[in-house]
């Protein structure tokens, strides 16, 4: 008859990884759960289609906010940033929560708006719309961070490739609640998945 | 202990196990062939799964949480260290899933990334808001914790790492090592469980954990 153990290496290897992702299974009865929770909950409407080239989100990541987000909002707020909360006016039959202008950090011309839709639930949608917006250098592509209110870490929400100058990027907020600053940031292809240190442009929500 | 199953014995049925590498046939044209089986890439059949959550069909979220729950859950539990914040931001998880499956882009991220990033967002959020809640204690003396985020976000970047892994493993590969990594099964059990022998078990562990050595060694994980 076959060994029923599995081999000690493979063990040793899913006993390691476990220090990462325990090895537990949740209650049987969360499944049903969820299941009696999602006939309650209806559905949003597909978001609208963006209108530049998304390239593969990957994994979240964690901003160096010391270095740069500080700088970052400083620039944005020192060339004087408009905000606008609006009553109405969003996409769709949304109305935008707050709109900030985009100020150009590094590459002098971009500009446009930020809207934050609905971002105290979970669904929040994060619209950028810019102009004049440069080909990403070589190698190189953009990526979108927001900052929450009274954090210190932004968070990466989607990156991209302009396909022309005029961009416009409808992104999911990683969380429900107050975000306080937009960036983009320049960012190698192959490089760690933390923000660059270089900014295109930003914008303020507070 | 659990007794679901990861949604992927109708594929497995529909399929069989005749070798079609190559074929230009539709709808073989996105398969890969593991353990001598045909099996569908299991990005595209997640993609289709959330295709039909998007038109209200909720037996394709109970399939996503078949295949993913467990993951999910781990991430939660890793990240909020408590078995009632890990539920709730499971349940929460598969809500907004659910709830915003319409607007869901392939081309933006794979289904397995998207659940596993809304799971770590909310047990973040969960985390955070745990350590700031006062406790009796701050009564006689103040608590002086703080979350540490740092620490918190590379214990979810650690779990969503290993859990994407073995998300990308082929669905009868990923089957296997569930029950056996969550469920703690023995490899006779799966058998039993699965109704595929033994030696098709172990060779489907085999391939399944080779596979995430390499993501514990990047980590740092190895003993």
């Amino acid at each position: 008859m076959m060994d029923d153990h599995m081999h000690p290496a493979d063990e040793n290897t899913m006993d390691d990884l476990s220090a990462a992702l325990p090895r537990t299974a949740p209650h049987g009865a969360l499944r049903d759960s969820i299941m009696a929770a999602a006939a309650e909950t209806p559905q949003d409407p597909p978001a609208p289609e963006p209108m530049a080239e998304v390239i593969p989100l990957r994994p979240r990541r964690r901003g160096v906010f010391t270095t740069f987000a500080a700088a970052a909002c400083a620039a944005v707020i020192a060339v004087g940033i408009t905000v606008a909360f609006t009553s109405g006016g969003g996409t769709d039959s949304v109305p935008a929560t707050a709109t900030a202008s985009v100020a150009s950090v590094s590459a002098p011309g971009v500009e446009g708006t930020a809207s934050l839709y609905s971002p105290g639930t979970a669904g929040g949608t994060l619209r950028v719309a810019l102009t004049n917006v440069p080909k990403a250098p070589s190698g190189h592509h953009y990526e979108v961070w927001v900052l929450p209110k009274g954090g210190d870490t932004m968070t990466a929400v989607g990156s991209f490739t302009p396909a022309s100058s005029d961009v416009t990027l409808d992104l999911p907020l990683p969380a429900p609640g107050n975000y306080a600053a937009m960036d983009i940031s320049v960012q190698a292809n192959d490089g760690p998945p933390t923000h660059s240190g270089t900014s295109l442009a930003g914008a303020s929500f507070t | 202990m659990g007794t679901t199953n990861t949604g992927v014995g109708p594929a497995l049925g529909v399929l069989g196990t005749s070798r079609r590498r190559g074929s230009s046939a539709r709808p073989y044209d996105r398969l890969v062939i593991v353990d001598e089986q045909v099996m569908v890439d299991p990005t595209t059949d997640d993609v289709a799964t959330l295709k039909r959550m998007a038109a209200g069909d909720q037996q394709a979220l109970g399939t996503l949480y078949d295949r993913y729950g467990r993951m999910v859950y781990a991430i939660a539990l890793r990240i909020t260290g408590d078995v009632q914040s890990a539920e709730e931001c499971t349940q929460d998880a598969f809500l907004a899933a659910w709830r915003t499956a319409a607007s869901f882009d392939a081309s933006r991220a794979r289904p397995s990334t998207w659940i596993c990033a809304i799971a770590r967002n909310r047990a973040l959020d969960a985390a955070r808001a745990q350590a700031r809640r006062p406790t009796p204690q701050d009564a006689v003396e103040p608590n002086e914790y703080e979350p540490d985020t740092a620490d918190l976000v590379q214990a979810a970047d650690e779990a969503v790492r290993v859990a994407e892994a073995m998300a990308k493993l082929p669905p009868a590969q990923l089957e296997v090592l569930q029950l056996a990594y969550f469920d703690e099964l023995s490899q006779t059990q799966i058998s039993e469980r699965l109704r595929v022998p033994l030696g098709t078990v172990k060779s489907r562990m085999r391939l399944a954990v080779d596979r995430l050595r390499s993501v514990a060694a990047d980590l740092g994980l190895e003993a």
